[in-house]
């Protein structure tokens, strides 16, 4: 089972947290296509431990444990 | 003379004069105004080893030519003056709406010099300027001494609450009750002239060089910010706390005084928690399109704030997963007039010291200071402002509380000002901005969690060290330009060097480009390395805690990793143009017309 987790906006009619079924050959964009987010509106991926843009990050296979973080462009400071 | 007024008042608290100033115009284009204009403005005026709590130390509130023009964001000011926390150059930027009135009442900025005897404030009200006695509003917070001093809505109160008027080293200047010249302890150094408050009243217009191209550039620049995702979306909606469960993801958000890199319960000190169940409205500064500020309210107060910073210094720094404490504690800050960063992360040194067993022999008064007291981490909120009890101690910062019990080495601090709220072993870029600033601790001197973290304006690989002094010497720049023109930093989430020279251009009248606005950072960078030189604040200083440099992270996406810093300082030094040992050369201080 993969664990999605969503924030800011991201979480509207979605909720912070989604569990998605594994399958082989699942990644990034599979995901991102499931739970119907445009990757044009993440900003950052974070998979297992790894962060980067989305469209460096959309092909990367995810495993059958995986945390995946999505982010819509946010700041502060 | 465009964009500035043209006047700067003097203020002798010694003898009570008040006299104003002609401003040097080409003094004020090669330092812009503001931060540079005003460190410029010290060292000459002061030698820089004065001791920063006598009366021989000055105090300047200055401008930028951006200020109260039709600029978005302008209306921020800069307090410059040495600071009693780090005795380094001290350089405080607020926003709100003080700054930009001051120009309203026809001055760029104001001289505070000597001491008075007895506390005062002072008035402005264009041409009439008076000192007047402030024994009905010492003592007071800063909310009540607002209240008791405002006028009407063409007045702006700046005051220090009783952290600056009992010399709390982390004391901030306050306007408009809750926004905050928080760090360096600016307000000590108020305090300490027995200066309570600056009132300022005022409806001058601040002259263009050409109006029209200053109104469109300000609409492009508007369009800019609202169309961005981030200045339009992301930070209006959520507020700077939006940032709390990305850095935690990255495993950089410092948690228990900087053991660990992850906070559990994040989720519950959020952005998006704070939305959900705090959030009352959300404020703009003057001329702000973006409305980052949050206006908030539990069951016991209700205020501005808090922001990221603050949200993780009492929270995941000393482990509180309450929210409303957190709200407390910002409250009781800003009511006391004293900086949330350096406050939380002086509890957390504490919470720290009290783990390793070395503050057996204090009272607590039945308010143990334990990782994830919330009631604790409030009540010692407030005793640090009243410096009362233990909290008097605590009241000198982080660096002075843990050298007393003989670690220094658990004041996460740099230069003695506490470090914000990103860990740099996961953040390599990040980390040499700490350890290079000139004011020490500080996010806001080069924010390289933009790029590192954010991916803005492009993505770097946190961790690695490939052109990161460049990136790092080009963000300080910029910013030393933005803080120097009267801007807020969030601006540059969506603008860039090329888009302030233009409004720059407008306003005063130069012909710079973005590459003119970068030297005029360079300089600005480098006459406050010199007053830090001078101070004898030595290159030995730019570094980290050891723990950052030496300590794996113990856990999260960070885990395994230390600072790098003697991999990244020889290359930075060497762009700014410093010799191996970080003294500026002089050639590099002449090319800069600082020699």
């Amino acid at each position: 089972m993969i664990t999605v987790k969503l924030y800011a906006y991201l979480r509207d009619n979605r909720g912070k947290e989604v569990s998605i079924d594994y399958r082989e050959g699942l990644t990034i964009q599979d995901i991102a296509n499931d739970l119907k987010i445009d990757l044009a509106d993440v900003s950052i991926v974070i998979c297992d431990g790894k962060d980067d843009l989305p469209n460096r990050m959309k092909d990367v296979e995810v495993s059958e444990d995986s945390v995946v973080h999505f982010f819509p462009p946010v700041a502060g400071g | 003379m465009y964009g500035y007024m043209g006047k700067v008042l003097r203020v002798n608290l010694t003898d009570g004069s008040i006299k104003a100033e002609d401003l040097d115009f080409e003094l004020a284009k090669k330092f812009v105004g503001g931060r540079g204009l005003a460190t410029k403005m010290l060292y000459d005026e002061i030698d820089p080893k004065v001791d920063p709590l006598s009366p021989d130390n000055k105090i300047i509130f200055m401008n930028g030519p951006m200020s109260g023009t039709p600029t978005p964001t302008g209306g921020r000011y800069m307090v410059i003056t040495k600071s009693p926390l780090s005795g380094t150059i001290a350089s405080s930027n607020s926003g709100g709406t003080w700054g930009a009135r001051l120009k309203y009442a026809g001055y760029d900025g104001i001289i505070v010099e000597g001491k008075s005897e007895k506390p005062v404030y002072l008035e402005i009200n264009e041409d009439q300027v008076e000192l007047k006695d402030a024994s009905h509003i010492w003592g007071k917070l800063v909310g009540d001494t607002t209240d008791a001093l405002q006028k009407d809505k063409n007045t702006n109160v700046l005051t220090i609450g009783p952290g600056g008027e009992k010399l709390n080293r982390m004391a901030a200047v306050m306007n408009e009750r809750d926004r905050a010249a928080g760090r360096s302890g600016v307000g000590a150094v108020m305090g300490s002239k027995m200066l309570k408050a600056i009132v300022v009243t005022g409806k001058k217009k601040v002259d263009l060089f050409n109006e029209k191209q200053a109104r469109d550039n300000n609409k492009e620049a508007t369009n800019k910010l609202k169309d961005n995702p981030v200045t339009g979306q992301g930070l209006p909606t959520y507020g700077t706390a939006v940032l709390v469960n990305i850095i935690n993801a990255n495993g950089v958000f410092p948690t228990h005084n900087f053991q660990k890199g992850v906070f559990e319960a994040a989720e519950a000190i959020s952005g998006e928690t704070l939305a959900e169940k705090y959030l009352v409205r959300k404020e703009a500064c003057h001329r702000c399109p973006i409305a980052c500020g949050r206006y908030t309210k539990t069951k016991n107060v209700e205020g501005g704030g808090p922001e990221y910073e603050t949200v993780w210094a009492f929270g995941a720094d000393c482990g509180v997963d309450d929210f409303e404490a957190i709200i407390e504690a910002n409250h009781w800050c800003n009511q006391y007039g004293i900086d949330t960063i350096s406050v939380g992360a002086t509890l957390a040194a504490a919470m720290e010291l009290k783990q390793e067993g070395l503050l057996d022999d204090v009272d607590f008064e039945g308010h143990d200071l334990d990782f994830g007291n919330a009631e604790a981490m409030v009540y010692w909120t407030k005793k640090i402002g009243a410096r009362e009890g233990f909290g008097d101690k605590m009241a000198e910062g982080s660096l002075r509380l843990c050298k007393e019990y003989g670690r220094e080495d658990l004041s996460m601090s740099v230069k003695g000002l506490e470090l914000p709220a990103y860990d740099p072993r996961g953040v390599q870029g990040h980390g040499l901005t700490y350890a290079t600033s000139n004011r020490g601790g500080c996010h806001v001197r080069g924010y390289m969690i933009s790029p590192e973290i954010l991916g803005l304006p492009e993505k770097l690989e946190r961790l690695d060290l490939k052109n990161k002094p460049l990136w790092v010497k080009i963000f300080q720049d910029l910013t030393a330009f933005i803080d120097s023109a009267g801007v807020c930093l969030f601006t540059s989430f969506a603008l860039g060097a090329d888009d302030y020279a233009k409004i720059y251009n407008s306003i005063v009248g130069t012909d710079w480009t973005g590459e003119d606005a970068l030297k005029a950072g360079e300089r600005i960078y480098n006459i406050e390395r010199q007053f830090n030189l001078k101070a004898g604040i030595t290159p030995d200083q730019d570094t980290l805690p050891d723990r950052l440099l030496n300590v794996e992270m113990p856990d999260g996406p960070s885990k395994g990793h230390v600072h790098k810093l003697d991999k990244l300082l020889p290359e930075y030094y060497s762009l700014r143009g410093w010799d191996e040992k970080g003294i500026p050369t002089k050639e590099r201080l002449s090319e800069l017309g600082l020699a």
